[in-house]
């Protein structure tokens, strides 16, 4: 849509002035010289992109119709691999610890992040940029050193954690845990990014609306909730809606903490572990079913995002409506 | 003093306090939350200067005879190399993927050429595709080549990054065509005007690009860990996880892990130290 408003915007000083006396038609086209030079430009990328993006993706895609075993010929399967994947427990449970990851993570770690920004953001807090840089740090630790970190934590029974309180906990192979500290670990690591997401959006927004609502009497929390969280609607979307594409792929973070001598197990690993799993042991065509079923779930899952805040945002603009209605109110009398 | 100045008074008084609670509220939660996210840093450094035995006893304190044993076993363990390799593929990546999208950007936005809205609509579109979608396909197709376990196999499939390209392009958007077309009158050509206007203009959104993409390439561990596990180009990120005992192999030399986890940390501290503004002004480019 912006690809529209941008080219009309372009009737450019050279296609504005000479070419107002030409035919309209001619007007709204490139001179071929200009577009030959556009190709050029686009080249490199698009090549590299088709070569070693979008083809493997379809590559994948005819794959998965496949029995491949990497070796002598791939032959036709039809549905067989999506239909032995899905009648393959494994498959139920990673799906669900994928949706168990990102549920729980993003509940606790996006509205942490957006109090983190209002409290870094409020007047009683001094040394602001100090407090962001020692937030955002971890978003600049290496992923997988800071995994190993939390392994020498939670290791049992003689991780940093049950060291230091005296513990016998066993985190990390009592899986029902384990997602726990999984959890914490995506918490962990995604705070700093939101955090400083979310204060940018802050500076957005206008101080007279706040202050309005504060000669209102209204509340620090109430504040928060019926005016400033409304008017970030889109920051929110956009961080509930990237959060879940990217936790779909998550893989690093379980595997790294949890395999033992490079197993991990089906019960705290995530979907994703079902493409290398089956690539390592040369089942091509099934590792490629779980690919393209991956891409299916994030597509669903962002989909069912969208279409939640669209329930969801229309109840908060209405709040917002009544809230200013009230301070109306208060204000007449 | 009349009895309205001396409710006030105690209002202001109320105020006052509750400002003051506020306050320590506020410090004790950022508090709380510099010491959770320095602890896994301060946990990495102090066991990296502890021999492997040495973590195993005492793992979340200071150590007691602080030693670079750690070090010199990791460096022993041919882990200088993994330490290069990330080095090398993560640094050629950011130069090239900047390169690119800078080129295409500025021609997705600048320059107009037919099919130009589709085929952007349509790389934008692969953005919510998985990194894992397209590992069997690649892995296929690639190890016919031989590219198995090579660098190229770690660098080329990065240098065209969309979300590189929606950046560059999202920052020409308020950059005036008149500039380009003034200097397109004055009779440069595309090149020049790319290189001696477009690119002085990028240079913050580049610098953000370049620090992101470092910071992608740095942490990207499925893709090497299927397509580049040997020793002589695998990435820090894949070898240290296996650092295990020589004689069994089962128990992992904790006291190495964390000197490496200190090397796979170091250069990022760096990136960041250095290129602050452009770190934040990165993360937060999607959102504007």
């Amino acid at each position: 849509m912006s690809t529209i408003a941008g080219t009309r915007k372009r009737s450019s000083l050279i296609n504005g002035v000479h070419s107002r006396a030409r035919t309209g038609r001619q007007q709204g086209r490139p001179r071929r010289a200009t577009s030959l030079k556009g190709y050029t430009f686009i080249a490199p990328f698009l090549l590299l992109f088709i070569f070693f993006s979008a083809f493997p993706d379809v590559y994948t895609l005819i794959l998965s119709f496949q029995h491949y075993a990497g070796y002598g010929s791939a032959t036709p399967a039809g549905l067989q691999n999506y239909d032995a994947l899905l009648h393959y427990p494994v498959f139920w449970t990673e799906l669900e610890n994928t949706l168990e990851y990102w549920v729980l993570h993003a509940i606790i770690l996006i509205p942490v992040a957006f109090i983190l920004a209002l409290v870094v953001r409020s007047r009683s807090v001094r040394g602001k940029s100090a407090w962001r840089a020692i937030i955002f740090l971890p978003q600049v630790m290496s992923i997988v050193a800071v995994t190993l970190a939390f392994q020498v934590m939670f290791a049992s029974p003689y991780g940093a954690i049950n060291h230091l309180f005296g513990l016998h906990v066993a985190w990390l192979t009592d899986f029902a845990i384990t997602k726990w500290v999984v959890v914490a670990l995506l918490v962990w690591q995604g705070l700093g990014f939101w955090f400083v997401v979310f204060l940018s959006g802050l500076t957005s927004i206008d101080p007279a609306v706040e202050e309005a609502a504060m000669i209102d009497g209204a509340g620090v929390v109430r504040r928060a909730i019926s005016i400033v969280a409304p008017l970030m609607k889109n920051v929110f979307l956009f961080a509930v809606v990237i959060d879940a594409i990217t936790s779909m792929a998550l893989y690093t973070q379980p595997t790294v903490l949890a395999a033992t001598q490079g197993v991990l197990d089906p019960s705290v690993a995530p979907l994703s572990s079902l493409v290398v799993v089956n690539l390592q042991s040369s089942s091509f065509g099934e590792s490629a079913a779980a690919g393209w079923l991956l891409f299916l779930l994030t597509i669903i899952v962002s989909i069912a995002v969208f279409g939640s805040f669209r329930l969801f945002g229309r109840s908060g603009a209405g709040r917002r409506r009544v809230v200013i209605g009230g301070r109306r109110a208060a204000v007449s009398r | 003093m009349t009895a309205a100045a001396e409710r006030g008074g105690a209002a202001a008084g109320l105020v006052q306090t509750r400002g003051l609670l506020a306050r320590v509220g506020c410090y004790a939660l950022l508090l709380l939350v510099a010491v959770l996210a320095l602890y896994p840093l301060y946990l990495v450094i102090a066991n990296s200067l502890k021999s492997n035995t040495a973590v195993a006893l005492n793992p979340s304190g200071f150590p007691a005879r602080p030693t670079l044993s750690s070090y010199s076993q990791l460096v022993a363990a041919g882990q200088l190399r993994a330490f290069v390799n990330s080095l090398i593929v993560a640094s050629t990546t950011t130069v090239g993927a900047v390169f690119i999208s800078a080129l295409a950007g500025y021609a997705f936005t600048k320059l107009r050429f037919p099919g130009r809205a589709i085929i952007f609509a349509g790389l934008i579109a692969t953005i919510m595709v998985p990194i894992q979608t397209g590992i069997p396909g690649f892995y296929v197709e690639f190890a016919k080549l031989h590219w198995l376990n090579t660098y190229q196999v770690q660098i080329v499939p990065f240098l065209a990054p969309v979300f590189g390209l929606f950046m560059v392009r999202q920052y020409l958007l308020s950059v005036p065509d008149e500039i380009v077309e003034a200097a397109r009158m004055d009779g440069a050509g595309e090149w020049s005007i790319y290189w001696r206007i477009i690119v002085p203009i990028l240079r913050p959104v580049l610098a953000a690009l370049g620090v992101l993409e470092f910071l992608m390439m740095w942490n990207s561990f499925v893709w090497p860990q299927v397509m580049a596990d040997t020793s002589n180009v695998a990435p820090l990120q894949v070898t240290l996880p296996t650092l295990t005992d020589r004689t069994l192999g089962i128990v992992p030399l904790y006291g190495e892990i964390m000197a490496g986890s200190v090397l796979a940390i170091v250069p990022l501290i760096i990136v960041f130290l250095r290129y602050q503004r452009a770190f934040v002004s990165g993360v937060t480019y999607g959102n504007t």
